[in-house]
Order: C-alpha cells, then sequence, then structure tokens
C-alpha cells in the first residue's frame, strides 16, 4: 500500500474547516482504461472471473467494484485475464454480472477527517476531486483526467469501514462511472437522507496531564478512535483538547492509554486538568473501486460536510457553467457545514528488476586441517601410508583430508561425481581384488582388511568444526551407497591426515563408473546454505603387492541442473 | 501399489546408471536430481539446464554433455546457441570467453530429443547447432560435445543456451537459460608400496600368517632299526619381490660328539637298519610325515626336496622357491632318521639354520 499524507491546508481548528484530513491511497499509480468482463458471472459463488485485459492492474491482492450489480470482489491472484476472487468485499452482496460488465478501478482510497463543528449531524458528505486547487471554496473544479469512481453510474457500496458517525445507512452512493471521464465531475457523496450521521461523543482525559512533556496520556475510553500503532503511521491521528488548545498527534493506543507528539501542528503543549474533553474521533471510511487519474502530478480531494442532503445533493449535482473539466458551484461552500482540501500526487511506479543468475561454487582440496572460508583452502595431493607415504601389508591407512565446498542455487541440484583410477604403478594396481574390478556388481563396498590389496573411497559430510566457514552439511547427501554405506560403518567425518586405520567404515571404488566419461556418482548438494564433504581414502597391500611407488589422479566435477 | 518414494526412484536409476556404459547411463546422473527436486522457471526460459563434464581439470580436454527442456512448441526451432562466459550467465550481459578455453575442435557426438542438428564452432567460446527450422516437442535434450580445452582458471564460469527460429542469432530468441560450471584441479594419491619378504619358522604355523607360531624344538625320539623316525616343522614365506624368494638351509646332519648319522646326498627313500637323515617339504607315506605346500601355490619345493618318499639333506641347499612375487606359501619341512645296528648310542642333536632370500 502506498501511503501519502498531504499537507492540509488548515491544520488549526476553527469553525468551517475540518480538521486534520488525511486520504491513503492504496495505488499511486497512473489510472488507465478498466477492463471488462470477457463472460458473464453466473454464480454468485463462482471464485473466479474472466476478464478481457489485467493490464494495468497491480499484484493482487485489491477490491474491484463490478457493473450492475456493484458487487465488490477482493482479488486475490491473477492469471492471464482469469482472476481468482473473494465475493462479495466490503458487504456488498454476490451477484451475477453481464458479459462485458464494466470493472472499476483497482485502487482504494481511505479518508480520514475530523468535523470542525461537532455537534452538527452530517447529512451527507462530499469528496470532490479537482486538479486545478484544494480550495474548498474555489469557483471551480477541473476534473482529473481518467479519474473514475466505481464501475456504473450512481451505484452503491463502494464505501466501507465507515467510522466516527453513526447512523450509517445504505444510502449511499458514489458517481457516475459512464460520465466521469467525460466532462462530469468526479465526485464521491456519502448520505444518509433521514436523521443523518451524529458524531460520536468525544472521550475525557482519565487523568490530569501535569507536563508539557509527557508522551502519554490516559483517556476514559478509546472506543471509536483510531487503533493507532507505532509501527504504522498511516494509523496515527490527531486529537485536540479544545480548554487548552493543544493538538496532539497520536502515535500509539494501548488500551487507555495513549502515546503522544505534543503540541502537534503548531499548537503549543499544555497541562490540562482531569475529565478535560478531546475532540471527536475522525470521521474515517474507505472508498474502493477507485481509479487513478491517469497524468502523473498533483490533484486534490475536497472535502464537504452537509447539514440536510438536499443541500448536499444540489451541491453535489451542479452541471458546468465555464466549459469542458471546469466547473461553477453555485452552491459554492456557503451551504455545508465545513470543509477542508487534501492533496494527493499519482507518481509512476517504481520498477525494481535484478537478476539473480546461476550460481555454483565447486573446489576440493587436500591437506585441510581447519576451518577456513570456503574454496580458500589448497592442496591437491594426498599421501597415502605412513609418515612416509609408505603403505604396510600389517596395517590399514585412511587418510580423510580431502574436503569439498561445494554451493549452489541450482533448483535441480548439483551432482557430484568424480572419474578416477586404482592406485596404479605402470599396470600394476592396488585394488580390491575381491570386490572391484568390472560392472556394479563388482563395486560392492568393503570394510579394511589388513594384508589384502584395497584401494577404496568413501566420503560423507563434514561434521561442525570441520567445515567451511558458515556452511553446514544439511543440503548435502550421499545417495551412492559405495561411497556411504547405509548398512556399514560410518566414513570418517572428521579431518585427518593419513594415519593407521583400525575402524569399519565402508570404503569402495566402482573402476568401471569411475573409469567411464562421466565418472562416478559421489555426493548431491541441494540449492541452499553451502556444504562442506569430507573424502577419505582406504590403502591396503597384501604381501605379495610389487613394491613400487603407486599413484592415480581422481578428477572431481560439479554439475548443477537448473 | 505402493508409492515409490522421491529416494527410492533416485536409487532406482542410479542402479540402472551404475550398469550401463553409454550415454544413456550418464543421462540418468541427471534424472535423480530431477525427481529430488522442484524445478522452477520462467515462460522463456528452458528449464532443467545442465552441462556435464567429463573432465573438470583446468586447461583439460573434456566432453560437455547440455541438457535441457524446451517449452515452446509452436515456435518453429532452427539454432541452438550454447555460449560460454567466464563472467556471467545472464543473456544481456558481454561475454568474456574464459580464458584459455578452446571449443574451435569440437565435435557434435551425439543429440537426443529434438534432433537433426549439425555443429558450427567456428567461433571459439560458441558452440552453434542449426538444422532446418521445425517446431520442437517439448521433450528433455542432450547434446554431447568432444573435443572442448576446459578452461585454464579454476573456480565458476558458465553457459548460455538460447534457441532461435531462424539462423539470425540476432534477432530475438525463443528461449533461454544459463548454467554454471566450476573448474577444479585434479587431485592425485600418492603411496609407496615397500620391498618386503615375510618368513617365519615354527614346529607349528596353523593359519597363514607368522602372527601365530609355536616351537622352536623337535624331537624325533628313539631311534629304531626296523623302523624310521621322523617328524616336521614348518615355514611361511611371502614377498613382493617381482623375481620370488628362495629358502635355503644351513647345518650339519644329527651328531652325538663324534657320533654322526650321515645325510642323503641325494633323494633317497628310507632304509631300515641303514643310518640317514633327510628332508623333504611334501607329504610322505613311508614314513607317514608332512605335507605338501599350501597358500600360494606358485612357491614350490626344489626338485631334491620335492619327492614323495624320498629325503635328502646338502646344507646350503636351496629346499624351496618362487619365481615371482607371491602370497603366503605354508611349507611342512619332515625330517626322516634311520639307523643301523652299528649306529652308537648317544643324544643326536642338529641345528638347522634357514634363510630366505628376496631377489629384488
Amino acid at each position: 500500500m502506498v501511503i501519502y499524507l498531504l499537507s492540509p491546508i488548515n491544520f488549526v481548528s476553527a469553525a468551517g474547516y475540518v480538521t486534520w484530513r488525511n486520504i491513503d491511497t492504496s495505488n499511486s499509480a497512473p489510472g488507465f482504461t478498466p477492463t471488462t468482463l470477457s463472460a458473464a458471472i453466473t454464480s454468485t459463488s463462482a471464485t473466479t472471473m474472466s476478464v478481457n485485459s489485467s493490464a494495468g492492474y497491480p499484484s493482487p491482492p485489491f477490491v474491484v467494484d463490478i457493473g450492475a450489480s456493484h458487487e465488490a470482489v477482493e482479488v486475490t491472484a491473477i492469471s492471464g485475464t482469469t482472476w481468482t476472487i473473494v465475493r462479495g468485499y466490503g458487504g456488498t452482496t454476490a451477484a451475477t454480472d453481464l458479459i462485458s460488465a464494466n470493472v472499476s478501478g483497482p485502487t482504494t482510497y481511505s479518508v480520514s477527517f475530523v468535523p470542525a463543528t461537532p455537534a452538527t449531524s452530517i447529512q451527507a458528505i462530499v469528496i470532490d476531486f479537482c486538479t486545478d486547487s484544494p480550495i474548498y471554496n474555489s469557483s471551480t473544479c477541473f476534473t482529473p483526467a481518467g479519474m473514475l469512481t466505481g464501475s456504473v453510474a450512481s451505484s452503491s457500496g463502494s464505501i466501507t469501514s465507515f467510522s466516527g458517525v453513526t447512523g450509517i445507512s445504505s444510502s449511499l452512493f458514489n458517481t457516475t462511472y459512464t460520465d466521469a471521464n467525460t466532462n462530469q465531475r468526479e465526485d464521491f457523496i456519502a448520505a444518509d437522507n433521514g436523521t443523518g450521521f451524529v458524531p460520536l461523543t468525544p472521550t475525557t482525559l482519565s487523568a490530569a496531564i501535569t507536563t508539557t512533556g509527557a508522551t502519554s496520556i490516559s483517556v476514559t475510553s478509546s472506543a471509536s478512535y483510531p487503533a493507532a500503532s507505532t509501527n504504522l503511521p498511516s494509523s496515527w491521528f490527531y486529537v485536540t483538547i479544545p480548554s487548552t488548545g493543544e493538538t496532539m498527534q497520536v502515535t500509539n493506543v494501548s488500551g487507555t492509554t495513549w502515546t503522544v507528539v505534543r503540541g502537534a501542528l503548531g499548537t503549543t503543549a499544555a497541562t490540562a486538568l482531569i475529565s478535560s474533553a478531546l475532540s471527536q474521533p475522525p470521521i474515517a471510511f474507505s472508498i474502493y473501486g477507485i481509479m487513478n487519474p491517469t497524468s502523473v502530478g498533483p490533484y486534490y480531494a475536497r472535502i464537504y460536510t452537509f447539514s440536510t442532503y438536499s443541500t448536499a445533493q444540489s451541491f453535489f449535482t451542479a452541471s458546468s457553467t465555464s466549459g469542458v473539466l471546469s466547473y461553477t458551484y453555485a452552491t459554492a461552500a456557503s451551504a455545508n457545514i465545513d470543509a477542508g482540501g487534501v492533496a494527493l500526487e499519482v507518481t509512476n511506479s517504481l520498477t525494481i528488476t535484478a537478476k539473480v543468475q546461476e550460481f555454483l561454487q565447486f573446489c576440493i582440496y587436500s591437506n585441510a586441517t581447519a576451518t577456513a572460508a570456503p574454496c580458500t583452502l589448497t592442496g591437491s595431493t594426498v599421501t597415502l601410508g605412513n609418515s612416509s607415504g609408505i603403505l604396510s601389508i600389517s596395517t590399514a591407512y585412511v587418510d580423510s583430508s580431502t574436503r569439498f565446498d561445494v554451493a549452489t542455487n541450482a533448483s535441480g541440484y548439483v551432482a557430484i561425481s568424480f572419474t578416477g583410477t586404482p592406485l596404479a604403478n605402470g599396470s600394476l594396481l592396488i585394488e580390491n581384488s575381491s570386490a572391484s574390478g568390472t560392472g556394479s556388481t563388482a563395486a560392492t563396498a568393503y570394510v579394511s582388511t589388513v594384508g589384502t590389496n584395497q584401494f577404496g573411497v568413501c566420503a560423507v559430510a563434514a561434521t561442525s568444526g570441520n567445515q567451511a566457514t558458515n556452511y553446514t552439511s544439511a543440503n548435502l547427501s550421499f545417495p551412492n551407497n559405495t561411497y556411504n554405506s547405509n548398512t556399514g560403518g560410518a566414513c570418517p567425518s572428521s579431518l585427518a591426515t593419513s594415519a593407521t586405520y583400525g575402524g569399519t567404515a565402508i570404503f569402495g571404488l566402482n573402476i568401471a563408473q569411475a573409469g567411464s566419461i562421466y565418472g562416478d556418482l559421489l555426493a548431491l548438494q541441494k540449492p541452499g546454505v553451502g556444504s562442506t564433504g569430507l573424502i577419505s581414502f582406504l590403502g591396503n597391500i597384501s604381501p605379495a603387492t610389487l613394491a613400487g611407488v603407486y599413484s592415480t589422479t581422481f578428477n572431481f566435477v560439479a554439475s548443477g541442473t537448473y | 501399489m505402493e508409492p515409490i518414494s522421491p529416494y527410492n526412484k533416485s536409487q532406482m536409476l542410479l542402479n540402472k546408471y551404475t550398469n550401463l556404459k553409454n550415454l544413456t547411463a550418464v543421462l540418468l546422473l541427471l534424472i535423480p536430481l530431477l525427481l529430488n527436486s522442484q524445478l522452477i522457471y520462467a515462460d522463456d526460459q528452458v528449464s532443467a539446464r545442465s552441462m556435464v563434464l567429463s573432465s573438470s581439470a583446468s586447461g583439460g580436454m573434456s566432453d560437455y554433455l547440455a541438457g535441457f527442456l524446451l517449452h515452446n512448441t509452436t515456435t518453429p526451432l532452427a539454432v541452438i546457441e550454447i555460449q560460454f562466459c567466464a563472467n556471467s550467465p545472464i543473456i544481456a550481459d558481454p561475454c568474456d570467453v574464459p580464458v584459455g578455453m578452446d571449443t574451435t575442435a569440437s565435435i557434435l557426438n551425439n543429440q537426443i530429443g529434438n534432433t537433426g542438428f549439425i555443429l558450427d564452432n567456428s567461433v571459439n567460446g560458441e558452440l552453434v547447432l542449426t538444422r532446418n527450422p521445425s517446431n520442437p516437442t517439448s521433450v528433455n535434450n542432450y547434446y554431447q560435445f568432444a573435443g572442448i580445452i576446459n578452461p585454464i582458471t579454476n573456480g565458476e564460469y558458465f553457459a548460455r543456451i538460447k534457441t532461435f527460429p531462424t539462423d539470425d542469432l540476432s534477432a530475438p530468441d525463443i528461449e533461454y537459460g544459463g548454467v554454471a560450471m566450476a573448474i577444479t584441479p585434479n587431485l592425485t594419491i600418492n603411496a609407496i608400496v615397500p620391498p618386503y619378504i615375510t618368513f617365519c619358522l615354527a614346529v607349528t604355523i596353523p593359519e597363514l600368517n607368522c602372527n601365530d607360531t609355536s616351537g622352536d624344538n623337535l624331537d624325533l625320539g628313539d631311534f629304531q632299526t626296523y623302523s624310521s623316525n621322523s617328524g616336521s616343522y614348518q615355514f611361511l614365506v611371502a614377498t613382493n619381490s617381482g623375481t620370488g624368494y628362495s629358502v635355503s638351509v644351513y647345518g650339519t646332519t644329527l651328531t652325538s660328539g663324534n657320533y654322526i648319522i650321515p645325510s642323503l646326498s641325494q633323494p633317497s627313500p628310507p632304509q631300515y637298519g641303514v643310518s640317514q637323515f633327510g628332508l623333504n617339504l611334501v607329504a610322505n607315506t613311508q614314513p607317514s610325515v608332512g605335507a605338501d605346500p599350501i597358500g600360494d601355490a606358485s612357491g614350490q619345493p626344489t626338485s631334491n626336496y620335492g619327492i614323495t618318499n624320498q629325503f635328502s639333506f646338502n646344507s646350503g641347499d636351496i629346499i624351496a622357491s618362487d619365481s615371482h612375487n607371491t602370497l603366503y606359501t605354508k611349507f611342512t619341512n619332515s625330517v626322516m632318521v634311520n639307523i643301523s645296528k652299528s649306529q652308537q648310542p648317544g643324544v643326536y642333536s642338529t641345528t638347522l639354520t634357514y634363510i630366505a632370500t628376496a631377489n629384488f
């Protein structure tokens, strides 16, 4: 919601002027040609409606007034030209409408003001929208081009959330739609051609204001006053203590305790006696189904109150005397009770564009020893065996110093695969002679068996303290049981350089798959917080393993699906 | 039917994946990801975009497998452009070809999905697939390129995928999308296997390891002139010498002071009433003693010590050998003694020394 609280013409209460006035608009974007129904609404329970165009309408939610039925609906979603709606908004009745019925603009205006003459019953409130000035007794009012109120001429029901007065009835109506964008006035009238609106009784101080610096006051009742909230400036309101002349801005209402800004609107902070009367609750209501003016720039609302409906009606229906878009009001303001102006502004919407590019961070490094920022460590060699890199027929060695960091925004996850061969010395290999070889059935993971030929890999999410800074492992998984068995012992999860090993972790190397062009799957990373994985290598040799220097090269590839 | 969980689907596909060697198997690498995730895309974007590398090594030669799903089936498809950029996957951004990358020698090895394309690789960093325009189907497409040289800089780089209705690549694209890849250094694992020869000798070695042995003294009992006395002990040997090992025995025949029981210089059968001393490493029936070697079958007794029921002994003889590296072989060394009626009484003994030598 875009909120505008623009400078009122008169801040100080005086007979004839409505005091602190404001109009909040839900949308300040320029108006556009409203749409029409592309299909009749034949059901009072349907939750979608079809329109000929959604162009110009803002992102839901917003409220529109439909056709001759004047049913208001809240639009909660738009898909092409199909709108998802909540029927019977604002107390209106769900109804059917014909194909091509008008659909109103999407903007809701929230009006609030305090009459300067509180004791007088109000039979009509007129809000006159003009582009030339907010002066209430001006002889002319230029209609804002393109501004529309409601969907169809003389529609009723385009007002809701009325507060601050009693006696609100159904005899509320707004101005024409069909003529509104031609040479007619663009006004709104809320009227009760009967007893009129009786202003509510003002509250009183339940405790004296003893200092001019006090920032809260206590009242006997907060009923009918707005529920001002510190974090919602549009809910703040002004209140005056007539006996002292001080006006305060109420920024929060908590029970009967109000937080206030003293000496507002140019008045002077003063002490006040207990039981001092406050100004009456503001009159507040919302008008929905308005189409903003089509031109960027200021425009104005003139607020009038009338003691008789007929006087308001006479003023409201005054015809033009000075040509297109310029009108002289024969009744002027002389017959009204109070009047005041509010300035509003149509502004272009601000389009914010941002690009989120495909992202993949992946690195692998050996000799990791501690936590570090992701992908800041290096190392590409693992020495498997004792401190001299020598394997043994009587002792297993495992190196757990290789880590990988991975992070992505790939919605289809990142697959980490690797290519590699067993440790080799020329044509001589160190491989698990009974469980690797060729084919998936030969790739069964295996536990360490001292004195046998074994070279295997296992991988696991690094534990806290072994991860890259700010990385977790929540998004990392290991679906390939060859390297992360779900039945055997756990793969080492803490950093450790090559050392003797007596554990029961399951290692493996699918030689056929790891030797294929795109390698073997090791891990999956979901989008989100980055992860650190830990890779361990197992080396065992048999007494017959020929002496020599053995080595292999692994290449790890991370592939995201976006 | 019991529903299949995403995990099980993934696992099923993974199992297939590990069974296959061809491109289809590679594609399955991607499918588990799709099953487990919620792909989100804009209307004008190709989705399920991926680029699988056969190698992520900097400057290395790699295959690139591009995969993506088209959505627009109403506009004819004539060109698929894949552009490699170091700076950004965003279509509207300038594209800096990754340093060191070379696509000009690439070839189109395979195409699945919407097919019929030929490759234009004339511009480095751009793979342009062209065909006669026709409406595509909304299927997963895979295009495998070989012979691409990776960028030389470790870290992230990008591919941009665009489709066009004509061969005019300056015209608006139909669909587009980006993919991020990463260059990572190879990981080298080194280990040293030292020269090994393992040898142990004892009266009893139950298993094929030297951690469980017992006894270093063999008592042959009281000699008789009408029957042979015999006994045995065992030794275990293994080596990773590519040319194998030899086991020699050193010592004397049985003696008691100046009295000796003569050894058999050639393989000979036992003879009652004749003083003789000999060894062999096989199973015998006369006398019933010894056993054939067990374990690695390549280790065997030498010829003079490998004949059943024939024994000999010459100090310094090689009694067992193997010509290449071997796992454990357990030999049972039998001792046979006969005496004549004139053999002087006494306590006869000897100490034999066995030496196993690997031929490195």
